[in-house]
Protein backbone atom coordinates (compact mmCIF):
# COMPACT_ATOMS: atom_id res chain seq x y z
CA UNK A 1 0.00 0.00 0.00
CA UNK A 2 1.04 3.00 -0.92
CA UNK A 3 1.10 5.73 1.60
CA UNK A 4 0.74 9.53 0.69
CA UNK A 5 0.75 12.34 3.25
CA UNK A 6 -2.89 12.45 3.72
CA UNK A 7 -3.13 8.61 4.72
CA UNK A 8 -0.16 9.43 7.39
CA UNK A 9 -1.92 12.49 8.94
CA UNK A 10 -5.35 10.26 9.31
CA UNK A 11 -3.54 7.29 10.68
CA UNK A 12 -1.45 10.12 13.47
CA UNK A 13 -4.68 11.06 14.75
CA UNK A 14 -6.18 7.19 14.72
CA UNK A 15 -2.58 6.41 16.48
CA UNK A 16 -3.27 9.55 19.22
CA UNK A 17 -7.09 8.19 19.31
CA UNK A 18 -5.27 4.23 20.39
CA UNK A 19 -7.34 3.75 17.10
CA UNK A 20 -4.41 1.56 14.68
CA UNK A 21 -3.19 -1.71 14.64
CA UNK A 22 -0.10 -2.61 14.82
CA UNK A 23 0.73 -3.31 11.58
CA UNK A 24 -0.30 0.49 10.27
CA UNK A 25 1.82 1.84 12.95
CA UNK A 26 5.27 -0.23 11.82
CA UNK A 27 4.04 1.39 8.28
CA UNK A 28 3.51 4.83 9.52
CA UNK A 29 6.89 5.12 11.40
CA UNK A 30 8.72 4.00 8.72
CA UNK A 31 6.65 6.40 6.09
CA UNK A 32 7.80 9.48 8.85
CA UNK A 33 10.90 7.90 9.22
CA UNK A 34 12.12 8.71 5.57
CA UNK A 35 9.56 12.09 5.78
CA UNK A 36 11.28 14.30 8.68
CA UNK A 37 9.43 17.60 7.79
CA UNK A 38 6.10 15.94 8.31
CA UNK A 39 7.01 13.83 11.02
CA UNK A 40 8.18 17.38 12.91
CA UNK A 41 4.74 18.73 12.43
CA UNK A 42 2.79 16.11 13.59
CA UNK A 43 5.21 15.90 17.03
CA UNK A 44 4.76 19.89 17.37
CA UNK A 45 0.98 19.72 16.40
CA UNK A 46 0.68 16.74 19.05
CA UNK A 47 2.70 19.08 22.02
CA UNK A 48 0.19 22.34 20.94
CA UNK A 49 -2.31 19.23 21.03
CA UNK A 50 -1.61 18.40 24.65
CA UNK A 51 -1.17 22.24 25.53
CA UNK A 52 -4.87 22.86 25.04
CA UNK A 53 -6.04 20.59 27.82
CA UNK A 54 -4.77 23.03 30.26
CA UNK A 55 -7.01 26.12 28.85
CA UNK A 56 -9.24 26.45 31.24
CA UNK A 57 -13.46 25.73 29.91
CA UNK A 58 -15.69 29.02 30.04
CA UNK A 59 -18.42 29.46 32.93
CA UNK A 60 -22.31 30.79 32.08
CA UNK A 61 -23.92 32.58 35.06
CA UNK A 62 -26.60 30.88 37.08
CA UNK A 63 -29.37 33.42 35.07
CA UNK A 64 -28.47 31.12 32.19
CA UNK A 65 -30.03 28.55 33.94
CA UNK A 66 -32.73 29.95 35.83
CA UNK A 67 -33.66 31.19 32.01
CA UNK A 68 -33.73 27.51 30.89
CA UNK A 69 -35.85 26.76 33.70
CA UNK A 70 -38.23 29.25 32.94
CA UNK A 71 -38.52 28.61 29.38
CA UNK A 72 -39.03 25.43 30.24
CA UNK A 73 -41.84 26.11 32.64
CA UNK A 74 -43.89 28.54 30.51
CA UNK A 75 -43.58 26.04 27.36
CA UNK A 76 -44.46 23.42 29.24
CA UNK A 77 -47.39 24.80 31.00
CA UNK A 78 -48.90 27.07 28.00
CA UNK A 79 -49.10 23.39 26.42
CA UNK A 80 -50.30 21.72 29.36
CA UNK A 81 -53.48 24.22 29.88
CA UNK A 82 -54.19 24.65 26.15
CA UNK A 83 -57.17 22.85 24.79
CA UNK A 84 -57.45 19.78 26.81
CA UNK A 85 -57.96 22.27 29.97
CA UNK A 86 -61.28 24.19 28.23
CA UNK A 87 -62.52 20.94 27.16
CA UNK A 88 -62.50 19.42 30.35
CA UNK A 89 -64.07 22.66 31.66
CA UNK A 90 -66.97 22.60 29.59
CA UNK A 91 -67.15 19.22 30.41
CA UNK A 92 -67.65 19.41 33.77
CA UNK A 93 -70.50 22.53 33.45
CA UNK A 94 -72.06 20.36 31.12
CA UNK A 95 -72.39 17.55 33.83
CA UNK A 96 -73.28 19.37 36.31
CA UNK A 97 -75.88 21.53 34.74
CA UNK A 98 -77.62 19.44 32.03
CA UNK A 99 -80.77 20.66 32.08
CA UNK A 100 -78.87 23.51 30.18
CA UNK A 101 -77.49 20.93 27.82
CA UNK A 102 -80.38 20.66 25.42
CA UNK A 103 -81.21 24.54 24.45
CA UNK A 104 -76.87 24.77 24.32
CA UNK A 105 -76.88 22.31 21.81
CA UNK A 106 -80.08 24.33 20.29
CA UNK A 107 -77.98 27.18 20.41
CA UNK A 108 -74.87 25.32 18.75
CA UNK A 109 -77.03 23.80 15.99
CA UNK A 110 -78.08 27.40 14.66
CA UNK A 111 -74.74 28.56 15.23
CA UNK A 112 -73.55 25.77 13.21
CA UNK A 113 -76.40 26.65 10.33
CA UNK A 114 -75.18 30.28 10.17
CA UNK A 115 -71.48 28.85 9.91
CA UNK A 116 -71.59 26.54 7.18
CA UNK A 117 -72.58 28.91 4.26
CA UNK A 118 -69.00 30.40 5.80
CA UNK A 119 -67.42 27.03 5.57
CA UNK A 120 -68.35 26.55 2.32
CA UNK A 121 -67.07 29.15 0.78
CA UNK A 122 -63.63 28.42 2.43
CA UNK A 123 -64.01 25.29 0.48
CA UNK A 124 -64.77 26.94 -2.81
CA UNK A 125 -61.61 29.04 -2.12
CA UNK A 126 -59.79 25.65 -1.72
CA UNK A 127 -60.94 24.46 -4.54
CA UNK A 128 -60.15 27.60 -6.94
CA UNK A 129 -56.85 27.32 -5.05
CA UNK A 130 -56.50 23.70 -6.75
CA UNK A 131 -57.56 24.55 -9.89
CA UNK A 132 -55.44 27.71 -10.06
CA UNK A 133 -52.86 25.08 -9.66
CA UNK A 134 -53.61 22.78 -11.83
CA UNK A 135 -53.44 25.10 -14.20
CA UNK A 136 -49.94 26.43 -13.77
CA UNK A 137 -48.85 22.82 -13.89
CA UNK A 138 -50.26 22.56 -17.34
CA UNK A 139 -48.58 25.62 -18.60
CA UNK A 140 -45.55 24.36 -17.55
CA UNK A 141 -46.10 20.37 -18.66
CA UNK A 142 -46.98 22.47 -22.11
CA UNK A 143 -43.38 23.18 -22.56
CA UNK A 144 -41.34 19.75 -21.44
CA UNK A 145 -39.96 18.34 -24.57
CA UNK A 146 -41.01 14.80 -23.97
CA UNK A 147 -44.06 14.82 -25.98
CA UNK A 148 -46.04 12.45 -23.92
CA UNK A 149 -45.24 15.30 -20.65
CA UNK A 150 -46.69 17.62 -23.37
CA UNK A 151 -49.49 14.86 -24.09
CA UNK A 152 -50.19 14.61 -20.31
CA UNK A 153 -50.80 18.08 -19.96
CA UNK A 154 -53.04 18.92 -22.94
CA UNK A 155 -55.14 16.05 -21.15
CA UNK A 156 -55.25 17.79 -17.81
CA UNK A 157 -57.49 20.67 -19.47
CA UNK A 158 -60.34 18.04 -19.16
CA UNK A 159 -59.82 18.77 -15.64
CA UNK A 160 -60.10 22.28 -15.63
CA UNK A 161 -63.60 23.48 -15.90
CA UNK A 162 -63.16 26.93 -17.02
CA UNK A 163 -60.26 27.45 -18.96
CA UNK A 164 -59.11 31.05 -19.41
CA UNK A 165 -57.54 32.56 -22.07
CA UNK A 166 -54.30 31.56 -20.98
CA UNK A 167 -54.81 27.97 -21.63
CA UNK A 168 -56.90 28.10 -24.37
CA UNK A 169 -54.42 30.31 -26.43
CA UNK A 170 -51.34 28.04 -25.04
CA UNK A 171 -53.38 24.91 -26.51
CA UNK A 172 -54.18 26.80 -29.71
CA UNK A 173 -50.15 27.78 -30.00
CA UNK A 174 -49.80 23.80 -29.54
CA UNK A 175 -52.33 23.04 -31.92
CA UNK A 176 -50.84 25.04 -35.01
CA UNK A 177 -46.83 24.38 -33.57
CA UNK A 178 -46.14 21.34 -31.66
CA UNK A 179 -43.80 19.55 -33.51
CA UNK A 180 -45.53 16.28 -32.66
CA UNK A 181 -48.91 14.97 -34.18
CA UNK A 182 -50.05 13.28 -31.43
CA UNK A 183 -50.14 16.09 -29.20
CA UNK A 184 -51.27 18.53 -31.98
CA UNK A 185 -54.33 16.19 -32.24
CA UNK A 186 -54.62 16.18 -28.50
CA UNK A 187 -54.80 20.17 -28.54
CA UNK A 188 -57.13 19.92 -31.37
CA UNK A 189 -59.30 17.10 -28.80
CA UNK A 190 -58.83 19.83 -25.59
CA UNK A 191 -59.88 22.69 -27.75
CA UNK A 192 -63.75 21.50 -28.90
CA UNK A 193 -64.41 21.24 -25.35
CA UNK A 194 -64.48 25.19 -25.24
CA UNK A 195 -65.42 25.31 -28.98
CA UNK A 196 -68.60 26.93 -27.68
CA UNK A 197 -66.67 30.47 -27.74
CA UNK A 198 -66.23 32.49 -30.63
CA UNK A 199 -62.45 33.04 -29.89
CA UNK A 200 -62.00 29.27 -29.72
CA UNK A 201 -63.92 28.58 -33.26
CA UNK A 202 -62.19 31.67 -35.19
CA UNK A 203 -58.58 29.92 -33.96
CA UNK A 204 -59.57 26.31 -35.18
CA UNK A 205 -60.65 27.43 -38.51
CA UNK A 206 -57.97 29.47 -39.18
CA UNK A 207 -55.67 26.11 -37.70
CA UNK A 208 -56.98 24.40 -40.94
CA UNK A 209 -54.88 26.59 -43.06
CA UNK A 210 -51.45 25.93 -41.32
CA UNK A 211 -51.81 22.05 -41.14
CA UNK A 212 -49.95 20.35 -43.26
CA UNK A 213 -50.36 16.71 -41.70
CA UNK A 214 -52.83 14.71 -43.59
CA UNK A 215 -53.98 13.61 -40.31
CA UNK A 216 -54.51 16.84 -38.61
CA UNK A 217 -56.29 18.07 -41.75
CA UNK A 218 -59.10 15.40 -41.17
CA UNK A 219 -59.08 15.60 -37.55
CA UNK A 220 -59.60 19.45 -38.35
CA UNK A 221 -62.74 18.69 -40.72
CA UNK A 222 -64.44 15.56 -38.93
CA UNK A 223 -64.00 18.61 -36.38
CA UNK A 224 -65.77 21.15 -38.28
CA UNK A 225 -68.93 19.14 -39.06
CA UNK A 226 -68.85 18.32 -35.33
CA UNK A 227 -69.54 22.05 -34.34
CA UNK A 228 -71.37 22.80 -37.74
CA UNK A 229 -69.22 25.84 -38.55
CA UNK A 230 -70.07 26.59 -42.07
CA UNK A 231 -67.22 29.55 -42.37
CA UNK A 232 -64.65 26.56 -42.54
CA UNK A 233 -65.22 26.19 -46.12
CA UNK A 234 -63.84 28.80 -47.03
CA UNK A 235 -60.43 27.61 -45.53
CA UNK A 236 -61.28 24.29 -46.65
CA UNK A 237 -61.67 25.00 -50.39
CA UNK A 238 -58.55 27.15 -49.87
CA UNK A 239 -56.47 24.11 -48.54
CA UNK A 240 -57.94 22.06 -51.29
CA UNK A 241 -56.37 24.03 -53.90
CA UNK A 242 -53.20 24.39 -52.31
CA UNK A 243 -50.46 21.69 -53.03
CA UNK A 244 -50.62 21.14 -49.21
CA UNK A 245 -52.69 18.22 -49.62
CA UNK A 246 -52.83 14.21 -50.48
CA UNK A 247 -54.62 12.82 -52.74
CA UNK A 248 -55.87 10.75 -50.17
CA UNK A 249 -57.33 13.65 -48.10
CA UNK A 250 -58.64 15.63 -51.19
CA UNK A 251 -61.99 13.71 -51.17
CA UNK A 252 -62.33 13.53 -47.35
CA UNK A 253 -62.04 17.35 -47.40
CA UNK A 254 -64.77 17.73 -50.51
CA UNK A 255 -66.69 15.69 -48.76
CA UNK A 256 -66.41 17.91 -45.68
CA UNK A 257 -67.10 20.55 -48.15
CA UNK A 258 -70.24 19.70 -49.25
CA UNK A 259 -71.51 18.30 -45.69
CA UNK A 260 -70.98 22.20 -44.76
CA UNK A 261 -72.79 23.84 -47.64
CA UNK A 262 -75.49 21.50 -46.72
CA UNK A 263 -76.00 22.45 -43.17
CA UNK B 1 -24.04 4.13 25.98
CA UNK B 2 -24.42 8.58 26.90
CA UNK B 3 -25.27 9.29 23.51
CA UNK B 4 -27.61 6.40 23.76
CA UNK B 5 -29.25 7.87 26.65
CA UNK B 6 -29.52 11.31 25.28
CA UNK B 7 -30.83 9.62 22.13
CA UNK B 8 -34.11 8.33 23.77
CA UNK B 9 -34.60 11.25 26.15
CA UNK B 10 -34.86 13.12 22.93
CA UNK B 11 -37.24 10.89 21.43
CA UNK B 12 -39.08 11.53 24.76
CA UNK B 13 -39.34 14.99 24.25
CA UNK B 14 -40.13 14.44 20.98
CA UNK B 15 -43.54 12.25 21.65
CA UNK B 16 -44.34 15.06 24.09
CA UNK B 17 -42.15 14.78 27.45
CA UNK B 18 -41.08 18.02 27.09
CA UNK B 19 -39.99 18.29 31.18
CA UNK B 20 -37.12 15.77 29.98
CA UNK B 21 -35.11 18.70 27.47
CA UNK B 22 -33.94 19.90 31.60
CA UNK B 23 -31.61 16.32 31.66
CA UNK B 24 -30.30 17.05 28.17
CA UNK B 25 -29.77 21.12 29.27
CA UNK B 26 -27.71 19.42 32.18
CA UNK B 27 -25.74 17.71 30.26
CA UNK B 28 -25.13 19.75 27.29
CA UNK B 29 -25.78 23.45 28.03
CA UNK B 30 -21.94 23.74 29.55
CA UNK B 31 -20.84 22.10 26.71
CA UNK B 32 -22.72 24.63 24.11
CA UNK B 33 -21.76 27.31 25.64
CA UNK B 34 -18.51 26.51 25.59
CA UNK B 35 -18.47 26.12 22.17
CA UNK B 36 -20.56 29.33 21.14
CA UNK B 37 -17.76 31.25 23.80
CA UNK B 38 -14.92 29.73 22.05
CA UNK B 39 -16.47 30.92 18.42
CA UNK B 40 -17.71 34.45 19.40
CA UNK B 41 -15.71 35.36 22.28
CA UNK B 42 -18.71 36.69 23.73
CA UNK B 43 -20.00 35.69 27.23
CA UNK B 44 -23.59 36.99 27.21
CA UNK B 45 -23.74 36.32 23.68
CA UNK B 46 -23.13 32.85 24.05
CA UNK B 47 -25.38 32.56 26.99
CA UNK B 48 -28.32 33.09 24.63
CA UNK B 49 -27.31 31.48 22.12
CA UNK B 50 -27.56 28.42 24.60
CA UNK B 51 -31.02 29.28 25.05
CA UNK B 52 -31.81 29.53 21.48
CA UNK B 53 -30.53 25.81 20.48
CA UNK B 54 -32.80 24.45 23.26
CA UNK B 55 -35.50 26.64 21.96
CA UNK B 56 -34.91 25.38 18.59
CA UNK B 57 -34.86 22.05 19.63
CA UNK B 58 -38.20 21.96 21.33
CA UNK B 59 -39.68 23.97 18.23
CA UNK B 60 -38.78 21.38 15.97
CA UNK B 61 -38.15 18.26 18.12
CA UNK B 62 -40.54 16.52 15.74
CA UNK B 63 -37.89 16.95 13.21
CA UNK B 64 -35.77 14.48 15.23
CA UNK B 65 -34.66 11.41 13.37
CA UNK B 66 -35.63 8.18 15.19
CA UNK B 67 -31.94 7.18 13.99
CA UNK B 68 -29.63 9.92 14.62
CA UNK B 69 -26.88 10.79 16.99
CA UNK B 70 -27.90 13.32 19.83
CA UNK B 71 -24.62 14.39 19.70
CA UNK B 72 -24.33 15.15 16.12
CA UNK B 73 -27.84 16.69 16.20
CA UNK B 74 -27.22 19.30 18.88
CA UNK B 75 -24.28 20.45 17.37
CA UNK B 76 -25.56 20.77 14.25
CA UNK B 77 -28.20 22.62 15.71
CA UNK B 78 -25.51 25.05 17.36
CA UNK B 79 -23.81 25.61 14.37
CA UNK B 80 -27.32 27.31 12.06
CA UNK B 81 -28.18 28.76 15.12
CA UNK B 82 -24.76 30.55 15.43
CA UNK B 83 -24.58 31.24 11.33
CA UNK B 84 -28.20 32.21 11.68
CA UNK B 85 -26.70 35.28 14.51
CA UNK B 86 -23.94 36.07 12.46
CA UNK B 87 -25.76 36.80 9.89
CA UNK B 88 -28.50 38.89 11.53
CA UNK B 89 -26.50 40.68 13.34
CA UNK B 90 -22.46 41.01 12.07
CA UNK B 91 -21.81 41.29 15.53
CA UNK B 92 -18.30 39.74 15.45
CA UNK B 93 -15.83 39.54 12.58
CA UNK B 94 -14.64 35.69 12.04
CA UNK B 95 -11.19 36.62 11.35
CA UNK B 96 -10.56 38.99 13.94
CA UNK B 97 -7.28 41.76 13.85
CA UNK B 98 -4.81 41.02 16.71
CA UNK B 99 -5.07 44.19 18.38
CA UNK B 100 -8.66 43.98 18.33
CA UNK B 101 -8.70 40.95 19.85
CA UNK B 102 -5.82 42.13 22.67
CA UNK B 103 -8.18 44.89 23.94
CA UNK B 104 -11.23 42.32 23.90
CA UNK B 105 -9.69 40.05 25.92
CA UNK B 106 -8.47 42.67 28.58
CA UNK B 107 -12.36 43.65 28.98
CA UNK B 108 -13.59 40.23 29.26
CA UNK B 109 -11.28 39.16 31.90
CA UNK B 110 -12.83 41.58 34.37
CA UNK B 111 -16.12 40.45 33.80
CA UNK B 112 -15.92 36.65 32.99
CA UNK B 113 -14.43 33.80 34.24
CA UNK B 114 -12.51 32.94 31.29
CA UNK B 115 -8.95 33.81 33.40
CA UNK B 116 -5.86 32.89 32.04
CA UNK B 117 -3.38 32.15 34.65
CA UNK B 118 0.23 31.88 32.79
CA UNK B 119 1.45 34.06 29.94
CA UNK B 120 1.76 31.06 27.50
CA UNK B 121 -1.46 29.76 27.95
CA UNK B 122 -2.87 33.35 27.44
CA UNK B 123 -0.65 33.16 24.16
CA UNK B 124 -2.33 29.84 23.14
CA UNK B 125 -5.70 31.38 23.62
CA UNK B 126 -5.03 33.96 21.29
CA UNK B 127 -3.26 32.10 19.03
CA UNK B 128 -7.24 29.91 18.52
CA UNK B 129 -8.89 33.54 18.95
CA UNK B 130 -7.08 34.53 15.65
CA UNK B 131 -7.58 31.47 13.71
CA UNK B 132 -10.38 31.63 10.92
CA UNK B 133 -13.78 30.52 12.01
CA UNK B 134 -13.50 27.26 10.60
CA UNK B 135 -9.76 25.91 11.84
CA UNK B 136 -11.59 27.06 15.04
CA UNK B 137 -14.79 25.16 14.56
CA UNK B 138 -13.13 22.38 13.50
CA UNK B 139 -10.19 22.20 16.75
CA UNK B 140 -13.73 23.21 18.99
CA UNK B 141 -15.41 19.84 17.96
CA UNK B 142 -12.34 17.27 18.00
CA UNK B 143 -10.46 18.65 20.95
CA UNK B 144 -12.72 20.51 23.32
CA UNK B 145 -15.74 18.76 22.62
CA UNK B 146 -14.11 16.08 22.31
CA UNK B 147 -15.87 14.98 19.38
CA UNK B 148 -14.93 11.27 17.53
CA UNK B 149 -13.85 11.76 14.01
CA UNK B 150 -17.11 10.42 12.58
CA UNK B 151 -19.43 12.57 14.44
CA UNK B 152 -17.84 15.15 13.17
CA UNK B 153 -17.56 14.28 9.69
CA UNK B 154 -21.29 13.87 10.11
CA UNK B 155 -22.15 17.37 11.39
CA UNK B 156 -20.05 18.85 9.04
CA UNK B 157 -20.81 16.95 6.66
CA UNK B 158 -17.03 15.72 4.68
CA UNK B 159 -15.39 12.39 5.41
CA UNK B 160 -13.65 11.53 7.99
CA UNK B 161 -10.33 11.56 6.34
CA UNK B 162 -11.38 15.09 5.37
CA UNK B 163 -11.65 16.15 8.75
CA UNK B 164 -8.52 14.21 10.03
CA UNK B 165 -6.84 16.97 7.54
CA UNK B 166 -8.34 19.95 8.26
CA UNK B 167 -7.49 19.25 11.95
CA UNK B 168 -3.93 19.32 11.07
CA UNK B 169 -3.83 21.79 8.83
CA UNK B 170 -5.53 23.83 11.81
CA UNK B 171 -3.36 22.75 14.17
CA UNK B 172 -0.34 23.84 11.86
CA UNK B 173 -1.67 27.08 11.53
CA UNK B 174 -2.75 27.82 15.32
CA UNK B 175 1.08 26.56 15.94
CA UNK B 176 2.43 29.54 13.50
CA UNK B 177 0.12 31.85 15.39
CA UNK B 178 1.77 30.45 18.85
CA UNK B 179 5.16 31.03 17.55
CA UNK B 180 4.23 34.35 15.72
CA UNK B 181 3.19 35.76 19.53
CA UNK B 182 6.04 34.27 21.06
CA UNK B 183 8.00 36.14 18.92
CA UNK B 184 5.90 38.98 18.31
CA UNK B 185 6.72 38.91 14.95
CA UNK B 186 4.67 38.54 11.40
CA UNK B 187 1.12 38.11 10.61
CA UNK B 188 -1.10 35.84 12.21
CA UNK B 189 -2.53 32.83 9.98
CA UNK B 190 -6.00 32.61 9.93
Amino acid sequence: MKITDEIAIGWWADHLEGNLDDEKLSLLEAYLSENAELKIELEQSGELWSKMEMLENPEPSQAMDQRFEAMLQGYGSAHAHRSPGFLVMIQNWMTSNWQAAVPALIVGLIIGFFLLPKQTGEVKELASEVQDMKKMLMLSMIEKPQAQDRIMAVNMVSEIPKADEKITASLVSTLNNDPSVNVRLAALDALMHYAKHEYVRARLIKSISLQTSPLMQVALADAMIALQEKSAVESFSHLLDSAQVEESVKSKLESTIKTLKEI
Amino acid sequence: MDSLNDHSIMLKVKAGDVEKLGLLYKRYSRRLYGFFYRMSGDGALSEDLVQNVFVRMLKYRHSYSEKGSFESFVFHVSRNVFKDDLRKNQRYHLQQDMTEWEGHLKEESNQEVFMQKTDELNMLHRALASLSAENRELLELTRFQKMKYEKVAEVLDISVSAVKVRVHRAMKALKENYEKLDGQTGNVVP
